[in-house]
C-alpha cells in the first residue's frame, strides 16, 4: 500500500514538474519573441525612413520576428514609403520565405498565412505562385490567394479568380467576402458580372454585398430582393447595404421601410437609423 | 539642446515609425501606449511636440487633448492627431479640437515629415 501510495505521489511530482517547466518555457518562449518583434520593428522603421536596408536577419525566429514586425507597418504607410517597405521586405528575403512556404508546404494553414503576407506585401515577384495556388487543394489557400492578386492589382487571371470566388465562397465565406470587396474596389465589372451571372447564389448575394460596400448602384436590384425575403437576417444585412450605395433610390427603399408596418420592428428602426446617415 | 517630441498611439508600428522619422530631423522622441502614460509623460516634462492618436485606450486622444486645454502651461503645445480615414477625421472635426494638424493613417513618411516642419519650423 505504502509502495503504491509512493509511486503515485512520485508520478504526480514528476507531472508537476513537468508542467511547471513547461509553462516557464513558454513563458522564456514568448518573451523572447517580443523583444525580438520590438528589435524588428525598431530595425525596420529606422531603415524605412533612412533608406538604408538592414543586414538580413539570420536564423528562423530572427525572420519570423522581421516578418511578423514587416506585416505591423504595412498596413500604416502608404504610397511611397509603401513600395520603400516592399522593397525592404524583398531584400531581406522575406517574400522568398512566404513564396516557399506558399508553393512547398504541406499545412494548408501555413499556405493560407503565406498566401495572406504575400497579399499584404504586395511584391509583384509573388503574382505567379499566386496564379499557381489559384487551383490549390484547400479552397480557403485558393480564395486567398484571389485576394492576394487583387491587392497586387493584378487582374490578367480575372476569370479563373472569379470562377474560384463563385465555386468556393460558400465554404470560404470570409475570405470570399474580403476578396470581392477589395475587387469591387478595384474593378467593379468583373463583381457585376459575378452578380449577375455566377452559379452560386451565395457567391452572387456577397458580389451584390461587395459592391454596395464601395457604393455602386448596380448592386441595388439584388439588395432589394434580398430586402424582401422573410428571413430577418437576410433583410436586415440587405438593408444596411442598401444604406451603404445611397442616393435617391436607397433614401426611398429606406423611408418605405420605415412606415411598412408588416415589416418586424427592429428592421425598421434599423431603417430610421440608416436614413439619419445617408441623408 | 535638442527638441522633444511625444508620440501617443497603441500601435507599436505608428510609435516606432513616427519616432524613427521624428528622430531624423533631431528630436528626442519618447512613446506612450494610452492615454493615461501620454498624460504622466506630459506632467513629467512638456514636449515642444505631442502627436496622439485620436483612439488611445484609457484616455481617448480627443480626452487628452482637451485636459491639455485646461493647464495653462500645455495650452501652446503643438498637437497633430493621428485619424483613420474618414471615422476618425469626423470625429476630431465633431469634438471641435484645437488640434494644430490631422495626420491620416495610413500616411507617407515624407507628408508626415512635411507636415511636422510646419507645425514646429526648425530652430
Amino acid at each position: 500500500m505504502n509502495t503504491l501510495a509512493l509511486i503515485l505521489g512520485g508520478l504526480l511530482a514528476v507531472e508537476l514538474l513537468v508542467l511547471v517547466g513547461r509553462r516557464t518555457w513558454v513563458h522564456w518562449k514568448l518573451g523572447r519573441r517580443q523583444v525580438l518583434a520590438d528589435e524588428a520593428l525598431t530595425v525596420l522603421a529606422a531603415a524605412l525612413v533612412t533608406g538604408v536596408a538592414p543586414e538580413p536577419p539570420r536564423g528562423r525566429v530572427r525572420r519570423r520576428a522581421f516578418r511578423l514586425a514587416a506585416l505591423e507597418l504595412f498596413p500604416v504607410v502608404r504610397g511611397s514609403s509603401r513600395s520603400g517597405l516592399c522593397r525592404l521586405v524583398e531584400e531581406a528575403g522575406l517574400v522568398d520565405d512566404a513564396l516557399r512556404t506558399l508553393r512547398r508546404s504541406p499545412r494548408a494553414f501555413a499556405r493560407r498565412t503565406a498566401a495572406s503576407e504575400l497579399g499584404e506585401m504586395r511584391s509583384a515577384r509573388s503574382a505567379q505562385a499566386l496564379a499557381d495556388r489559384l487551383d490549390d487543394r484547400d479552397p480557403i489557400v485558393r480564395v486567398v490567394c484571389v485576394d492576394a492578386l487583387a491587392a497586387l492589382r493584378d487582374l490578367g487571371r480575372i476569370d479563373r479568380m472569379l470562377s474560384v470566388l463563385d465555386r468556393e465562397a460558400a465554404r470560404a465565406p470570409s475570405e470570399a467576402a474580403g476578396a470581392l470587396v477589395r475587387l469591387a474596389r478595384e474593378a467593379p465589372q468583373h463583381v457585376e458580372e459575378l452578380q449577375r451571372s455566377g452559379e452560386s447564389l451565395y457567391a452572387r448575394r456577397l458580389a451584390a454585398l461587395a459592391l454596395a460596400e464601395v457604393g455602386e448602384q448596380c448592386a441595388m436590384p439584388s439588395l432589394l430582393g434580398e430586402l424582401a425575403t422573410e428571413n430577418a437576417l437576410l433583410s436586415s444585412v440587405a438593408l444596411r447595404a442598401i444604406a451603404r450605395v445611397g442616393g435617391a433610390e436607397a433614401i426611398a427603399t429606406l423611408e418605405h421601410v420605415v412606415v411598412d408596418m408588416g415589416r418586424d420592428a427592429a428592421l425598421r428602426e434599423q431603417a430610421q437609423h440608416a436614413l439619419e446617415r445617408v441623408r | 539642446m535638442s527638441r522633444t517630441a511625444l508620440v501617443a498611439d497603441d500601435s507599436a508600428a505608428v510609435r516606432k515609425l513616427v519616432a524613427a522619422r521624428l528622430a531624423v530631423d533631431g528630436y528626442d522622441v519618447r512613446e506612450a501606449e494610452d492615454g493615461f502614460a501620454a498624460l504622466q509623460e506630459l506632467e513629467r516634462r512638456v514636449p515642444d511636440l505631442l502627436i496622439v492618436d485620436d483612439v488611445l485606450a484609457g484616455l481617448s486622444g480627443a480626452e487628452l487633448v482637451q485636459a491639455l486645454q485646461a493647464r495653462e502651461e500645455l495650452r501652446s503645445l503643438p498637437v497633430a492627431f493621428l485619424v483613420e480615414y474618414p471615422a476618425g477625421l469626423r470625429r476630431a472635426a465633431l469634438v471641435g479640437l484645437a488640434a494644430d494638424a490631422v495626420i491620416l493613417k495610413p500616411f507617407d513618411l515624407d507628408d508626415l515629415a512635411r507636415t511636422i516642419a510646419e507645425l514646429v519650423p526648425a530652430p
